[in-house]
């Protein structure tokens, strides 16, 4: 069954909520248990290469990603907040084709919060009996150049 | 320029990380001096015609392969005005022609057109006397080995095989032993911190064992297991190695706050290593002067080029590869290994942030200076990690090039 609009909607909703609370919990649980989820720079996109910045293979991985930002990595505290834009839906094969733009912004500290990401999710939903998972999530952001460093997902 | 402190290079006073005048004379002497700076892999630029953008120091520079198959680095800016001509990031071409007057140049750099050199109906066009050959783009020395590019500003640099030294030229042909490379991508980031801090923190094994985590609690690099430390000659060039240790409490993780017994990784194909090249050591860390880290932690391998952007920040351009000859699982493995680094990375996360932190500690009282005594005050190889000797090294060539 495809999904309506307003469902889709409220997935995405549902995935910022949880990054912009530090929910990683519920992060990991947006997921299939085999789901990829890749952050990669656009460059390595549009040449084919297939390099990530952030490569979780599997519930495993997504699972230790979510530990080591809670519990292993050391950076300075920051709030970050999700703004997805534009789903748009593409077809229903394997699965639905979704894609969306995202914007991320970052407050470090005192400073005033700043655009740290922007880009494009090509996403494959499938539904399951707990509800709308994300298959593959892939989030390809515009600029080469991450400022400092990417702590969180996208 | 202010005095160096007492006490050598244990000593290290936090205005060359911050004053302006330090910087420019860095841009002078060290990346436009008689160095050899990273600029590409070769695999980047495989046929004539191929072309890849990169920098030295701050300088914009194009990597091109010419129709005889030679590699060339010219400065990106026309002769004419001065534009940046070449927007691409890389791509193939015969010629490249300014967007502004369409001054054209071929691989090597030589002027080929001026537009309207002879005037319109009579009108205008250059003096008699323009000679395009006195007109191409800049260029750059330039020297290959293994497939790894350098250019240098320097009229007649060193062979690049002395540059290195034995040592270390023998660290650097074990990563690239003349097999074809295969680049796997990019990672990009910048940070508001000088360059030299990027350099000194893979000169630094001390820190290693106490600031990261995942280092420690995998034993992928941790000051209990065997390693060396090792220079050439001038100080100017290192390599730490070490190999791979337990997670196992003992004596020494005893002190390391940051070593975790219990954790495990729900994901284990993370760490699916697998060992590829010959000897003991699983991890090889080189910084080549002035530009270059060659990256060697398990199966990920990556050259990470700094590149400069004031006394206050620098880019680091990390190119992850393989070799053409790796099979499926060898790729998927590095492509894994790969989330311990970059501006994402399990590990180097910490780096990048304890940089910029440094750069703000220091920045508003830099008269004042760092201690770096681990290890003794001397500059020599050591067989441990409890050292800062090649920081102290690399400061004695610092010092020596840039008459501080």
């Amino acid at each position: 069954m495809t999904p309506s609009r307003q469902d889709l909607r409220d997935l995405y909703d549902d995935y910022a909520a949880h990054l912009d609370d530090g929910d990683l919990d519920a992060w990991v649980d947006m997921f299939t248990d085999d789901a990829q989820y890749l952050v990669v720079a656009r460059e390595n996109w549009d040449r084919g290469l297939p390099l990530a910045t952030i490569r979780c293979d599997g519930r495993g991985m997504l699972v230790d990603r979510a530990h080591t930002i809670r519990s292993t990595q050391f950076y300075a505290p920051r709030v970050v907040r999700h703004f997805v834009s534009g789903v748009r839906l593409l077809g229903a094969d394997s699965g639905v084709a979704c894609t969306a733009n995202f914007l991320v912004t970052e407050a470090l500290e005192l400073e005033p919060a700043r655009i740290h990401l922007t880009g494009q999710y090509r996403d494959t939903v499938v539904a399951t009996p707990a509800g709308l998972r994300f298959a593959r999530k892939v989030a390809i952001y515009d600029g080469a150049l991450v400022q400092t460093s990417l702590v969180h997902p996208v | 320029m202010r005095p160096w402190p007492d006490g050598g290079t244990s000593r290290v006073p936090y205005w060359v990380y911050t004053d302006p005048d330090v910087y420019r004379r860095e841009q002078e002497r060290i990346f436009q001096g008689p160095t050899w700076n990273y600029v590409a892999l070769a695999a980047e630029v495989p046929e004539p015609g191929d072309f890849t953008r990169t920098t030295v120091g701050e300088v914009p520079v194009v990597v091109t392969r010419d129709r005889r198959g030679e590699l060339n680095a010219v400065v990106n800016r026309c002769a004419h005005r001065g534009l940046q001509f070449c927007v691409a990031p890389s791509g193939h071409t015969t010629t490249f022609t300014c967007p502004y007057h369409q001054w054209s140049y071929d691989l090597t750099g030589r002027l080929l057109g001026v537009p309207f050199k002879k005037g319109v109906n009579g009108h205008g066009g250059m003096p008699a006397d323009f000679v395009n050959a006195d007109h191409g783009l800049a260029r750059l020395r330039v020297a290959e080995r293994h497939g790894v590019v350098f250019a240098s500003f320097d009229a007649d640099p060193p062979l690049f095989e002395e540059y290195l030294g034995a040592t270390n030229l023998g660290w650097f042909d074990r990563v690239f032993d003349g097999r074809t490379l295969r680049v796997l991508g990019y990672q990009r980031q910048r940070v508001p911190a000088n360059w030299k801090l990027m350099f000194e923190n893979i000169k630094d094994p001390y820190h290693a064992s106490l600031l990261h985590v995942f280092l420690v609690t995998f034993g992928l690099f941790r000051a209990d297991s065997p390693s060396a430390t090792q220079m050439d000659p001038t100080g100017q060039h290192s390599v730490l190695v070490a190999s791979r240790g337990e997670q196992r409490a003992n004596a020494a993780t005893a002190e390391m706050a940051s070593f975790r017994a219990d954790l495990r990784l729900a994901g284990p194909e993370l760490l699916d290593v697998v060992r590829e090249f010959p000897g003991a050591a699983t991890v090889v860390m080189q910084t080549i002067w002035p530009n270059l880290i060659v990256q060697q932690q398990s199966n990920t391998l990556a050259v990470r080029q700094l590149v400069t952007a004031g006394p206050g920040a620098f880019e680091l351009h990390w190119t992850f590869f393989g070799y053409a000859d790796d099979d499926d699982a060898m790729v998927e493995r590095r492509l894994r290994q790969a989330n311990l680094m970059g501006p994402a990375g399990l590990v180097s996360i910490d780096d990048s942030e304890v940089m910029r932190l440094a750069q703000r500690g220091f920045a508003a009282t830099d008269d004042a200076a760092a201690v770096v005594e681990m290890g003794g005050r001397d500059t020599d190889d050591t067989e441990h990690m409890v050292t800062e000797a090649a920081i102290r090294a690399f400061y004695t060539h610092y010092r020596r090039v840039m008459e501080l």
